[in-house]
Protein backbone atom coordinates (compact mmCIF):
# COMPACT_ATOMS: atom_id res chain seq x y z
CA UNK A 1 0.00 0.00 0.00
CA UNK A 2 2.86 2.45 1.35
CA UNK A 3 4.92 1.82 -2.05
CA UNK A 4 1.79 1.67 -4.34
CA UNK A 5 1.14 5.58 -2.98
CA UNK A 6 5.01 6.36 -2.49
CA UNK A 7 5.04 5.51 -6.59
CA UNK A 8 1.75 7.64 -7.87
CA UNK A 9 3.27 10.55 -5.64
CA UNK A 10 6.35 9.73 -7.79
CA UNK A 11 4.04 9.11 -11.27
CA UNK A 12 2.45 12.90 -9.76
CA UNK A 13 5.72 14.63 -9.83
CA UNK A 14 7.57 13.01 -13.18
CA UNK A 15 4.92 12.52 -15.39
CA UNK A 16 5.05 16.24 -16.96
CA UNK A 17 8.44 16.10 -17.11
CA UNK A 18 8.28 13.07 -19.56
CA UNK A 19 6.91 14.29 -22.67
CA UNK A 20 9.50 17.39 -22.54
CA UNK A 21 12.25 15.23 -22.12
CA UNK A 22 11.33 13.03 -25.12
CA UNK A 23 10.96 15.87 -26.83
CA UNK A 24 14.06 17.12 -26.64
CA UNK A 25 15.67 14.20 -28.33
CA UNK A 26 13.25 12.84 -30.37
CA UNK A 27 13.72 13.37 -34.21
CA UNK A 28 10.24 12.90 -35.14
CA UNK A 29 7.68 12.18 -33.23
CA UNK A 30 4.19 11.45 -35.11
CA UNK A 31 0.86 10.89 -32.91
CA UNK A 32 -0.36 7.24 -32.31
CA UNK A 33 3.27 6.82 -31.27
CA UNK A 34 3.78 6.32 -27.64
CA UNK A 35 7.72 6.77 -27.51
CA UNK A 36 9.16 8.68 -30.62
CA UNK A 37 10.72 6.28 -33.49
CA UNK A 38 14.43 7.46 -33.79
CA UNK A 39 16.55 9.94 -31.29
CA UNK A 40 19.00 12.14 -31.78
CA UNK A 41 20.91 14.97 -29.64
CA UNK A 42 20.82 17.54 -32.48
CA UNK A 43 17.94 19.62 -30.88
CA UNK A 44 20.73 20.65 -28.23
CA UNK A 45 23.10 22.34 -30.67
CA UNK A 46 20.44 25.04 -30.72
CA UNK A 47 21.89 25.86 -27.12
CA UNK A 48 25.22 26.95 -28.68
CA UNK A 49 23.66 29.35 -31.26
CA UNK A 50 24.58 32.85 -31.23
CA UNK A 51 21.36 34.06 -29.93
CA UNK A 52 20.57 31.14 -27.26
CA UNK A 53 23.77 32.36 -25.62
CA UNK A 54 23.64 35.64 -25.55
CA UNK A 55 19.32 35.22 -24.26
CA UNK A 56 21.25 33.15 -21.16
CA UNK A 57 23.67 36.03 -21.04
CA UNK A 58 21.27 37.98 -20.72
CA UNK A 59 19.04 36.38 -18.23
CA UNK A 60 22.27 35.36 -16.06
CA UNK A 61 23.34 39.39 -15.14
CA UNK A 62 19.90 39.91 -14.37
CA UNK A 63 19.52 37.14 -12.15
CA UNK A 64 23.26 38.38 -10.51
CA UNK A 65 21.83 41.78 -10.83
CA UNK A 66 18.34 41.31 -8.84
CA UNK A 67 20.16 39.02 -6.24
CA UNK A 68 22.60 41.88 -5.44
CA UNK A 69 20.61 44.73 -4.73
CA UNK A 70 17.77 42.27 -2.86
CA UNK A 71 20.30 40.08 -0.84
CA UNK A 72 21.24 43.15 1.00
CA UNK A 73 18.49 44.97 1.29
CA UNK A 74 16.61 41.89 2.40
CA UNK A 75 19.15 41.45 5.01
CA UNK A 76 18.61 44.80 6.37
CA UNK A 77 15.03 44.38 6.40
CA UNK A 78 15.45 41.38 8.27
CA UNK A 79 17.37 43.11 10.84
CA UNK A 80 15.20 46.46 10.97
CA UNK A 81 12.10 43.98 11.80
CA UNK A 82 14.28 42.30 14.72
CA UNK A 83 15.31 45.44 16.23
CA UNK A 84 12.39 48.00 15.51
CA UNK A 85 10.09 48.11 18.53
CA UNK A 86 6.81 46.42 17.96
CA UNK A 87 4.26 48.29 15.92
CA UNK A 88 6.53 49.72 13.40
CA UNK A 89 8.12 46.35 13.19
CA UNK A 90 4.97 44.93 12.03
CA UNK A 91 4.78 47.84 9.62
CA UNK A 92 7.73 46.77 8.22
CA UNK A 93 7.16 43.82 7.66
CA UNK A 94 3.66 43.92 5.95
CA UNK A 95 5.56 46.66 3.53
CA UNK A 96 7.98 43.94 2.85
CA UNK A 97 5.31 41.26 2.34
CA UNK A 98 2.62 43.65 0.00
CA UNK A 99 4.50 42.85 -3.58
CA UNK A 100 3.43 39.51 -2.89
CA UNK A 101 0.24 40.58 -2.92
CA UNK A 102 0.61 42.28 -5.99
CA UNK A 103 0.07 40.08 -9.23
CA UNK A 104 3.60 41.10 -11.51
CA UNK A 105 1.96 41.96 -14.54
CA UNK A 106 -0.45 44.49 -12.86
CA UNK A 107 2.57 46.21 -10.65
CA UNK A 108 4.52 45.77 -14.43
CA UNK A 109 1.81 47.27 -16.38
CA UNK A 110 1.24 50.21 -13.98
CA UNK A 111 4.80 51.21 -13.85
CA UNK A 112 5.33 51.23 -17.69
CA UNK A 113 4.16 54.67 -18.41
CA UNK A 114 5.41 56.38 -15.33
CA UNK A 115 9.13 55.13 -15.64
CA UNK A 116 9.16 56.05 -19.64
CA UNK A 117 8.00 59.69 -18.18
CA UNK A 118 10.87 59.41 -15.89
CA UNK A 119 13.16 58.77 -18.74
CA UNK A 120 14.27 55.77 -16.26
CA UNK A 121 17.20 53.49 -18.16
CA UNK A 122 15.20 49.84 -19.33
CA UNK A 123 17.64 48.18 -17.85
CA UNK A 124 17.69 49.33 -14.39
CA UNK A 125 13.69 49.53 -14.51
CA UNK A 126 13.60 45.86 -14.77
CA UNK A 127 16.24 45.01 -12.18
CA UNK A 128 14.27 47.41 -9.58
CA UNK A 129 11.02 46.71 -10.22
CA UNK A 130 12.24 42.24 -9.96
CA UNK A 131 14.50 43.70 -6.79
CA UNK A 132 11.34 44.86 -5.28
CA UNK A 133 8.87 41.32 -6.18
CA UNK A 134 12.18 39.59 -5.14
CA UNK A 135 12.36 41.17 -1.41
CA UNK A 136 9.55 39.43 0.39
CA UNK A 137 11.71 36.26 0.05
CA UNK A 138 15.25 37.53 1.23
CA UNK A 139 14.15 39.62 3.74
CA UNK A 140 11.58 36.63 5.14
CA UNK A 141 14.92 34.05 4.53
CA UNK A 142 17.31 36.51 6.82
CA UNK A 143 14.65 36.62 8.96
CA UNK A 144 13.66 33.52 9.39
CA UNK A 145 17.83 32.82 9.97
CA UNK A 146 17.96 35.13 12.87
CA UNK A 147 14.76 33.95 14.65
CA UNK A 148 17.17 30.75 15.30
CA UNK A 149 20.47 32.89 15.87
CA UNK A 150 21.22 33.35 19.53
CA UNK A 151 21.92 37.02 20.67
CA UNK A 152 24.61 35.49 23.06
CA UNK A 153 26.67 34.45 20.07
CA UNK A 154 27.60 38.00 19.93
CA UNK A 155 27.95 38.78 23.54
CA UNK A 156 30.55 35.92 23.00
CA UNK A 157 32.33 37.25 20.09
CA UNK A 158 32.26 40.32 22.55
CA UNK A 159 33.57 38.90 25.16
CA UNK A 160 36.57 36.96 23.26
CA UNK A 161 37.21 40.18 22.02
CA UNK A 162 37.96 41.52 25.17
CA UNK A 163 39.66 38.37 26.26
CA UNK A 164 42.35 38.86 23.80
CA UNK A 165 42.54 42.57 24.77
CA UNK A 166 42.19 42.13 28.65
CA UNK A 167 43.17 39.03 29.49
CA UNK A 168 40.86 35.76 30.90
CA UNK A 169 38.99 35.93 33.67
CA UNK A 170 39.39 32.31 34.55
CA UNK A 171 40.58 30.33 37.01
CA UNK A 172 43.84 29.41 36.35
CA UNK A 173 45.43 32.51 34.40
CA UNK A 174 48.49 34.54 35.72
CA UNK A 175 47.86 36.05 38.74
CA UNK A 176 48.84 39.25 37.74
CA UNK A 177 45.82 39.14 35.01
CA UNK A 178 43.31 38.42 37.94
CA UNK A 179 41.41 41.20 39.53
CA UNK A 180 43.17 41.42 42.80
CA UNK A 181 43.31 44.88 44.93
CA UNK A 182 46.44 46.55 44.06
CA UNK A 183 47.88 49.48 43.26
CA UNK A 184 45.91 50.74 39.73
CA UNK A 185 42.36 51.09 41.63
CA UNK A 186 43.28 53.24 43.87
CA UNK A 187 45.27 55.69 41.65
CA UNK A 188 43.11 58.84 41.26
CA UNK A 189 42.20 59.90 37.42
CA UNK A 190 42.50 58.10 34.38
CA UNK A 191 45.15 55.19 34.96
CA UNK A 192 43.15 54.13 37.84
CA UNK A 193 39.24 54.86 36.19
CA UNK A 194 40.91 52.59 33.00
CA UNK A 195 42.14 49.85 34.93
CA UNK A 196 38.78 49.95 37.45
CA UNK A 197 36.73 49.79 33.53
CA UNK A 198 39.26 46.91 32.36
CA UNK A 199 38.33 44.86 35.85
CA UNK A 200 34.86 45.69 35.52
CA UNK A 201 35.13 44.06 31.77
CA UNK A 202 36.40 41.03 32.26
CA UNK A 203 34.15 40.46 35.55
CA UNK A 204 31.58 40.79 32.32
CA UNK A 205 33.29 38.60 30.23
CA UNK A 206 33.26 35.88 32.74
CA UNK A 207 29.29 36.22 32.98
CA UNK A 208 28.64 36.26 29.42
CA UNK A 209 31.31 33.44 28.89
CA UNK A 210 28.98 31.30 31.45
CA UNK A 211 26.04 32.25 30.21
CA UNK A 212 26.66 30.54 26.92
CA UNK A 213 28.39 28.20 28.18
CA UNK A 214 31.42 28.91 26.69
CA UNK A 215 34.83 27.47 28.38
CA UNK A 216 37.69 29.51 28.35
CA UNK A 217 39.71 27.67 25.83
CA UNK A 218 42.81 29.72 25.84
CA UNK A 219 45.12 32.42 27.48
CA UNK A 220 47.24 35.00 26.37
CA UNK A 221 50.53 34.59 27.21
CA UNK B 1 20.24 41.95 20.49
CA UNK B 2 16.77 42.52 21.78
CA UNK B 3 13.62 44.75 20.51
CA UNK B 4 14.13 48.31 20.42
CA UNK B 5 16.74 48.41 23.32
CA UNK B 6 16.58 52.79 22.90
CA UNK B 7 17.08 55.70 20.91
CA UNK B 8 20.13 54.62 19.34
CA UNK B 9 19.07 51.58 18.68
CA UNK B 10 15.53 52.26 17.29
CA UNK B 11 17.35 55.03 15.30
CA UNK B 12 20.04 52.40 13.95
CA UNK B 13 17.22 49.97 13.06
CA UNK B 14 14.77 52.82 11.09
CA UNK B 15 18.39 53.40 8.77
CA UNK B 16 18.30 49.70 8.14
CA UNK B 17 14.51 49.52 7.44
CA UNK B 18 14.92 52.46 4.98
CA UNK B 19 17.05 51.28 1.96
CA UNK B 20 14.74 48.27 1.86
CA UNK B 21 11.47 49.78 2.38
CA UNK B 22 11.74 52.79 0.26
CA UNK B 23 12.05 51.04 -2.84
CA UNK B 24 9.36 48.72 -2.29
CA UNK B 25 6.93 51.74 -1.21
CA UNK B 26 8.47 53.74 -4.40
CA UNK B 27 7.52 51.18 -7.36
CA UNK B 28 4.37 49.80 -5.67
CA UNK B 29 3.38 53.33 -4.87
CA UNK B 30 4.43 54.22 -8.33
CA UNK B 31 2.80 51.32 -10.30
CA UNK B 32 -0.71 51.67 -8.57
CA UNK B 33 -0.72 55.12 -8.41
CA UNK B 34 -0.03 55.31 -12.26
CA UNK B 35 -2.49 52.39 -13.06
CA UNK B 36 -5.43 54.33 -10.95
CA UNK B 37 -4.68 57.56 -12.77
CA UNK B 38 -4.66 55.12 -16.25
CA UNK B 39 -7.70 53.95 -15.59
CA UNK B 40 -9.34 56.72 -15.06
CA UNK B 41 -7.69 58.46 -18.39
CA UNK B 42 -5.47 60.25 -16.41
CA UNK B 43 -2.60 59.42 -17.50
CA UNK B 44 -3.08 58.41 -21.36
CA UNK B 45 -0.54 56.92 -23.37
CA UNK B 46 -0.43 59.28 -25.96
CA UNK B 47 -2.59 62.27 -26.17
CA UNK B 48 -4.29 65.07 -23.83
CA UNK B 49 -5.40 63.54 -20.32
CA UNK B 50 -9.58 63.46 -19.63
CA UNK B 51 -11.09 61.82 -16.91
CA UNK B 52 -13.73 58.94 -17.41
CA UNK B 53 -15.13 56.10 -15.51
CA UNK B 54 -15.73 53.59 -18.79
CA UNK B 55 -12.76 51.81 -18.47
CA UNK B 56 -14.70 50.77 -14.96
CA UNK B 57 -18.41 50.90 -15.88
CA UNK B 58 -18.53 50.03 -19.50
CA UNK B 59 -17.96 46.33 -19.26
CA UNK B 60 -18.72 45.59 -15.91
CA UNK B 61 -20.74 41.94 -16.72
CA UNK B 62 -17.49 40.98 -18.68
CA UNK B 63 -15.31 42.15 -15.34
CA UNK B 64 -17.34 40.38 -12.74
CA UNK B 65 -17.43 37.13 -14.75
CA UNK B 66 -13.01 37.54 -15.64
CA UNK B 67 -13.10 38.15 -11.46
CA UNK B 68 -15.35 34.90 -10.66
CA UNK B 69 -13.41 32.68 -13.16
CA UNK B 70 -10.15 33.69 -11.63
CA UNK B 71 -11.16 33.24 -8.08
CA UNK B 72 -12.55 29.55 -9.18
CA UNK B 73 -9.56 28.63 -11.05
CA UNK B 74 -7.06 30.08 -7.84
CA UNK B 75 -9.94 28.06 -5.38
CA UNK B 76 -9.69 24.56 -6.83
CA UNK B 77 -5.95 24.81 -7.48
CA UNK B 78 -5.22 25.92 -4.03
CA UNK B 79 -6.95 23.43 -2.46
CA UNK B 80 -5.66 20.46 -5.50
CA UNK B 81 -1.87 21.67 -3.83
CA UNK B 82 -2.27 21.81 -0.69
CA UNK B 83 -4.22 18.49 -0.32
CA UNK B 84 -1.64 16.66 -2.83
CA UNK B 85 1.41 18.84 -0.78
CA UNK B 86 0.23 17.38 2.00
CA UNK B 87 0.46 14.03 0.94
CA UNK B 88 3.65 14.39 -0.24
CA UNK B 89 4.94 15.71 3.14
CA UNK B 90 3.35 13.22 5.36
CA UNK B 91 4.70 10.35 2.75
CA UNK B 92 8.10 11.82 2.96
CA UNK B 93 7.79 11.83 6.88
CA UNK B 94 5.93 7.73 7.11
CA UNK B 95 8.80 6.31 4.75
CA UNK B 96 12.17 6.81 4.92
CA UNK B 97 14.19 5.64 2.09
CA UNK B 98 10.88 5.94 -0.66
CA UNK B 99 10.24 8.97 0.97
CA UNK B 100 13.59 10.97 0.58
CA UNK B 101 13.14 10.21 -2.87
CA UNK B 102 9.64 11.47 -3.25
CA UNK B 103 10.80 15.13 -1.30
CA UNK B 104 13.94 15.05 -3.69
CA UNK B 105 12.24 14.97 -6.79
CA UNK B 106 9.52 17.03 -5.32
CA UNK B 107 12.30 19.92 -4.15
CA UNK B 108 13.83 19.51 -8.04
CA UNK B 109 10.51 20.44 -9.57
CA UNK B 110 10.44 24.03 -7.57
CA UNK B 111 13.37 25.91 -9.82
CA UNK B 112 11.04 24.81 -12.83
CA UNK B 113 9.25 28.13 -14.31
CA UNK B 114 5.82 28.35 -14.75
CA UNK B 115 5.51 28.73 -18.14
CA UNK B 116 8.59 25.62 -18.86
CA UNK B 117 5.47 23.32 -16.65
CA UNK B 118 2.78 24.86 -18.66
CA UNK B 119 4.60 24.13 -21.60
CA UNK B 120 5.42 20.34 -20.08
CA UNK B 121 1.36 20.27 -18.87
CA UNK B 122 0.66 21.01 -22.50
CA UNK B 123 2.43 18.40 -24.30
CA UNK B 124 1.31 15.58 -21.34
CA UNK B 125 -2.76 16.85 -22.01
CA UNK B 126 -3.09 18.34 -24.81
CA UNK B 127 -4.96 16.49 -27.81
CA UNK B 128 -2.72 13.37 -29.30
CA UNK B 129 -0.12 14.33 -26.12
CA UNK B 130 2.07 11.60 -24.62
CA UNK B 131 -1.10 10.83 -22.33
CA UNK B 132 -3.26 10.21 -24.92
CA UNK B 133 -0.82 8.28 -26.55
CA UNK B 134 0.28 6.31 -23.44
CA UNK B 135 -3.72 5.17 -23.25
CA UNK B 136 -4.29 4.34 -26.85
CA UNK B 137 -5.70 7.40 -28.46
CA UNK B 138 -9.22 6.85 -26.84
CA UNK B 139 -12.00 8.32 -29.03
CA UNK B 140 -13.49 9.99 -25.82
CA UNK B 141 -10.30 10.97 -24.71
CA UNK B 142 -11.63 14.97 -23.27
CA UNK B 143 -10.22 18.36 -24.42
CA UNK B 144 -8.16 19.08 -21.36
CA UNK B 145 -5.82 21.60 -23.49
CA UNK B 146 -7.82 24.66 -24.07
CA UNK B 147 -11.26 23.07 -22.06
CA UNK B 148 -14.12 24.62 -20.87
CA UNK B 149 -13.29 23.34 -17.45
CA UNK B 150 -9.49 24.49 -17.62
CA UNK B 151 -8.32 21.08 -16.37
CA UNK B 152 -4.38 21.60 -17.99
CA UNK B 153 -4.20 25.10 -16.53
CA UNK B 154 -5.48 23.76 -13.11
CA UNK B 155 -3.34 21.03 -13.18
CA UNK B 156 -0.38 22.52 -13.85
CA UNK B 157 -0.59 25.17 -10.56
CA UNK B 158 -1.71 21.49 -8.99
CA UNK B 159 1.72 19.88 -10.23
CA UNK B 160 4.26 23.15 -9.48
CA UNK B 161 2.31 24.35 -6.25
CA UNK B 162 2.30 21.13 -4.22
CA UNK B 163 5.81 20.45 -4.51
CA UNK B 164 6.01 24.07 -2.82
CA UNK B 165 3.44 23.18 -0.16
CA UNK B 166 5.55 20.22 0.56
CA UNK B 167 8.26 22.16 1.06
CA UNK B 168 6.90 24.72 2.99
CA UNK B 169 5.63 21.69 5.61
CA UNK B 170 8.25 19.92 5.92
CA UNK B 171 10.71 22.75 6.26
CA UNK B 172 8.51 23.54 9.48
CA UNK B 173 7.67 20.52 10.85
CA UNK B 174 10.36 18.15 10.13
CA UNK B 175 12.22 18.63 13.41
CA UNK B 176 9.64 18.27 15.56
CA UNK B 177 7.43 15.89 14.53
CA UNK B 178 9.74 12.93 14.38
CA UNK B 179 9.74 12.46 18.38
CA UNK B 180 5.35 12.46 18.09
CA UNK B 181 4.95 10.32 15.74
CA UNK B 182 7.77 8.00 17.88
CA UNK B 183 5.81 8.74 21.30
CA UNK B 184 2.24 8.20 19.10
CA UNK B 185 3.74 4.99 17.44
CA UNK B 186 4.81 3.26 21.14
CA UNK B 187 0.91 3.63 22.47
CA UNK B 188 0.02 1.96 19.41
CA UNK B 189 -1.27 4.32 16.86
CA UNK B 190 -1.44 3.38 13.42
CA UNK B 191 -0.16 5.11 10.08
CA UNK B 192 -2.92 6.69 9.37
CA UNK B 193 -3.82 7.92 12.96
CA UNK B 194 -0.43 9.14 13.10
CA UNK B 195 -0.78 10.95 10.04
CA UNK B 196 -4.19 12.98 10.65
CA UNK B 197 -3.83 13.30 14.54
CA UNK B 198 0.01 14.19 14.59
CA UNK B 199 1.28 15.38 11.33
CA UNK B 200 -1.94 17.08 10.36
CA UNK B 201 -2.36 19.48 13.38
CA UNK B 202 1.25 20.31 13.19
CA UNK B 203 0.97 20.99 9.78
CA UNK B 204 -1.89 23.61 9.79
CA UNK B 205 -0.41 26.66 10.53
CA UNK B 206 2.04 26.20 7.83
CA UNK B 207 -0.84 24.90 5.15
CA UNK B 208 -3.00 28.01 6.29
CA UNK B 209 -0.34 30.28 5.07
CA UNK B 210 0.95 27.82 2.26
CA UNK B 211 -2.39 28.20 1.21
CA UNK B 212 -2.96 31.55 0.95
CA UNK B 213 0.47 32.01 -0.52
CA UNK B 214 -0.56 30.09 -3.69
CA UNK B 215 -3.82 31.03 -3.98
CA UNK B 216 -2.95 34.65 -4.96
CA UNK B 217 -0.14 33.96 -6.67
CA UNK B 218 -2.23 31.67 -8.59
CA UNK B 219 -4.85 34.43 -8.60
CA UNK B 220 -2.05 36.49 -10.31
CA UNK B 221 -0.50 34.22 -13.26
CA UNK B 222 -0.87 34.63 -16.48
CA UNK B 223 1.71 32.09 -18.26
CA UNK B 224 -0.23 29.02 -17.34
CA UNK B 225 -3.86 30.06 -18.45
CA UNK B 226 -2.82 31.95 -20.91
CA UNK B 227 -1.08 29.08 -22.90
CA UNK B 228 -3.52 26.41 -21.80
CA UNK B 229 -7.20 27.92 -20.80
CA UNK B 230 -9.67 28.21 -23.04
CA UNK B 231 -9.78 31.55 -25.39
CA UNK B 232 -12.95 33.03 -23.77
CA UNK B 233 -14.21 33.28 -21.54
CA UNK B 234 -10.67 35.23 -20.06
CA UNK B 235 -9.68 35.17 -16.55
CA UNK B 236 -8.66 38.72 -15.16
CA UNK B 237 -4.69 37.95 -15.80
CA UNK B 238 -5.32 37.41 -19.17
CA UNK B 239 -7.72 39.81 -20.06
CA UNK B 240 -5.56 42.36 -18.46
CA UNK B 241 -2.48 41.51 -20.44
CA UNK B 242 -4.34 41.30 -23.76
CA UNK B 243 -5.82 44.49 -23.82
CA UNK B 244 -2.38 45.89 -22.41
CA UNK B 245 -0.93 44.50 -25.59
CA UNK B 246 -3.72 45.76 -27.66
CA UNK B 247 -2.85 47.87 -31.12
CA UNK B 248 -5.95 49.75 -29.79
CA UNK B 249 -4.39 52.08 -27.37
CA UNK B 250 -7.71 53.27 -25.97
CA UNK B 251 -8.25 50.16 -24.61
CA UNK B 252 -5.04 50.62 -21.94
CA UNK B 253 -7.51 51.85 -19.15
CA UNK B 254 -9.37 48.72 -19.27
CA UNK B 255 -6.30 47.00 -18.62
CA UNK B 256 -5.79 48.93 -15.82
CA UNK B 257 -8.97 48.42 -14.61
CA UNK B 258 -8.54 44.67 -14.62
CA UNK B 259 -5.37 44.99 -13.21
CA UNK B 260 -6.27 46.74 -10.35
CA UNK B 261 -9.51 44.40 -9.52
CA UNK B 262 -6.47 41.77 -9.55
CA UNK B 263 -4.96 43.70 -7.05
CA UNK B 264 -7.81 44.09 -4.67
CA UNK B 265 -9.01 40.54 -4.94
CA UNK B 266 -5.36 39.15 -3.94
CA UNK B 267 -5.28 42.14 -0.93
CA UNK B 268 -8.77 41.55 -0.06
CA UNK B 269 -8.03 37.34 0.22
CA UNK B 270 -4.61 38.03 2.21
CA UNK B 271 -6.53 40.71 4.50
CA UNK B 272 -9.31 37.71 5.37
CA UNK B 273 -6.54 34.84 5.28
CA UNK B 274 -4.66 36.81 7.73
CA UNK B 275 -7.94 37.18 9.93
CA UNK B 276 -8.93 34.02 9.92
CA UNK B 277 -5.19 32.64 10.67
CA UNK B 278 -5.76 34.91 13.96
CA UNK B 279 -8.72 33.96 14.87
CA UNK B 280 -8.44 30.32 14.81
CA UNK B 281 -7.24 29.54 18.02
CA UNK B 282 -5.03 26.39 16.58
CA UNK B 283 -2.62 28.32 14.72
CA UNK B 284 -1.34 31.23 18.13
Amino acid sequence: MRVIAGLLLVLWIVLPVVPVLLWSVAVQWAAPAVLPPSYSLQSFSALAATDTVRAAGASSLLGVGVATVATPLGYLGALAIQRLPRVPARLVELTLLAPLAIPPFALVMGINVAFLRFYLLPSVGVVLVLAVTALPYTAFMFRSALATYDSRFEEVARSLRNLVANGPPCPGAPARWCNRPGILPRVPGGLGRLHRHAAYRRGAVADASHAAGVRCVGYRE
Amino acid sequence: MSRGQGPTTTGRAVLFALPAVFPVVAVLGVSLAAAVLQSLGLMPFIGPPSFSVEAWTGNTGELVRATGLSLNIAATATVLSVCIGFLIAAYVLASPRMGWIVGALSAATIPIPHLIGAGAIGLLLSDSGFLERVLGMPAAFPALVGGPWWIAAITEYAWKESAFVALVVLGSIARSVGDLCDAAATLGATARQRVFRVVLPLAMPSLAVSALIVFVYTLGSYEPVWLLGPTSPEPLPVRAVRLFGSVDLTARPEAMASALVSVAVGAGVILIGILVVRRSREFR
